[in-house]
């Protein structure tokens, strides 16, 4: 080994991190070689300077941080409740107004889901109501009534799927003419026929309707044949 | 110093709730871990969180320490590593640069009128040249000569907790010492006098 390799492994034999034979053979050159000792000397004296310098101590509140952790960690757990038991118990506390509002609110959702509900207990019987009178008679035809139950009532502003394949209500548009004479129609194309009541809107599709010229069509709840 | 037996008894006690095993445990290592987070960060407040939570592992993941692993020290700072290293990401700037010359932080003698006045102020101004010259090392320098000079932990334990190879230690201690002995020189050659003297 020359110098600059000896110099490189000085810091190792004072962390006494060499194989004990390398050491003795690295300060056997040391003590031959004014340089190496030099550098020897600099690295026991940057130790002792390092060393002498003051050690850092922290806060008293340090400990006592710690120490809190550690109780806390060890402190015996409350039997884990469910919430519901916690608010039976009183052991979640609300205020009034906030009570309140949640009874509210959970009233409020209740009647909504019960309107719903008598929604989509009933089928929908869209109905047709009376085309302009026709120029040249004297009175308008009859309303034409077709019943379609709607297989499914969404919520209100949703669109439902339109007509049920599972009905048996014949899908068929009765027309009169000017002439009284009758006929029917299949019904072809899809229509969005729409109804505002006072506390819900429904929309219902209809599949392969046909719509009439000048007739407007209302939705209304019933019973479907 | 406790071996690693005795710190494993003392770990099982302190986990079953014996708080008088915990705070030995504490006591041991607590100078040790925050002495390396103050040199490493400059700051006392910062330095006492980053203990505080490798302590806090401690408590809450006793698991986490392994024996064959190191020692319960080694366990202490490769956490307080990880901590000051996502301070000094978040900071995006080493704190020591806030706080470089703080003197208040180190030891104080217990019994103050015994001490010489001029020695406290040689203290403080040691404590003040060597903490500046520290800051001025690389973090991963700084680490590694703050765990052997002042930590005294062998170069396995560093490696251990640095996650490096031995030689990687090896190489950065030698750049680290090289560059605190020029900047801290006046010290040194007036301390290289006493090898001098001594072989003569």
């Amino acid at each position: 080994m020359n110098c600059a390799e000896i110099k490189e492994q000085l810091g190792a034999v004072l962390d006494a991190a060499l194989a004990p034979e390398l050491e003795k053979a690295i300060m056997l050159h040391v003590s031959t070689c004014s340089s190496c000792q030099d550098e020897w000397d600099r690295a026991q004296a940057l130790r002792s300077v390092l060393r002498a310098s003051p050690q850092p101590v922290p806060s008293a509140s340090l400990d006592a941080r710690v120490m809190e952790v550690y109780y806390q960690s060890r402190a015996p757990r409350r039997e884990a409740r469910g919430w519901w038991q916690r608010l039976a118990f009183g052991s979640i506390s609300i205020p009034k107004p906030a009570f309140a509002l949640i009874l509210i609110a959970v009233a409020s959702a209740l009647a909504v889901a019960i309107q719903i509900g008598r929604v989509m207990a009933t089928p929908i019987i869209v109905t047709m109501s009376a085309p302009s009178p026709i120029e040249g008679t004297t009175a308008a035809p009859p309303p034409q009534i077709v019943y379609v139950p709607v297989e499914q009532v969404r919520k209100a502003r949703d669109v439902s799927t339109g007509l049920s394949k599972r009905t048996s209500v014949a899908r068929m548009l009765r027309s009169v003419n000017a002439a009284g004479q009758t006929s029917t129609r299949p019904l072809k194309n899809s229509m969005v026929i729409s109804s505002i009541g006072t506390s819900y809107a429904t929309e219902a599709t209809l599949k392969d309707f046909e719509p009439i010229t000048n007739a407007t069509v209302r939705v209304i709840k019933g019973k479907g044949e | 110093m406790t071996n690693r037996d005795d710190e494993s008894k003392l770990i099982r006690a302190a986990t079953l709730g014996d708080a008088s095993a915990f705070s030995e445990l504490y006591g041991l290592h607590r100078d040790r871990v925050y002495g390396f987070a103050y040199r490493m960060l400059g700051a006392q407040a910062v330095a006492e969180d980053v203990t505080h939570e490798a302590f806090l592992v401690l408590i809450e993941h006793p698991e986490r320490y392994s024996p064959e692993r190191g020692s319960v020290l080694t366990f202490l700072c490769a956490v307080a590593r990880n901590r000051i290293m996502n301070h000094f990401r978040r900071s995006g700037q080493e704190l020591m640069d806030q706080n470089s010359n703080e003197t208040g932080d180190f030891a104080e003698q217990e019994d103050e009128a015994e001490r010489d006045p001029l020695r406290n102020l040689l203290d403080q101004e040691l404590a003040a040249r060597v903490n500046a010259a520290l800051k001025m090392l690389p973090p991963t320098q700084r680490e590694v000569i703050v765990l052997r000079e002042f930590q005294e932990l062998s170069y396995g334990e560093i490696a251990n907790v640095i996650g490096a190879e031995v030689n990687v230690v090896k190489a950065r201690l030698h750049r680290a010492r090289q560059s605190l002995a020029q900047r801290l020189a006046p010290y040194i050659n007036a301390d290289r006098r006493q090898y001098e003297l001594r072989r003569n």
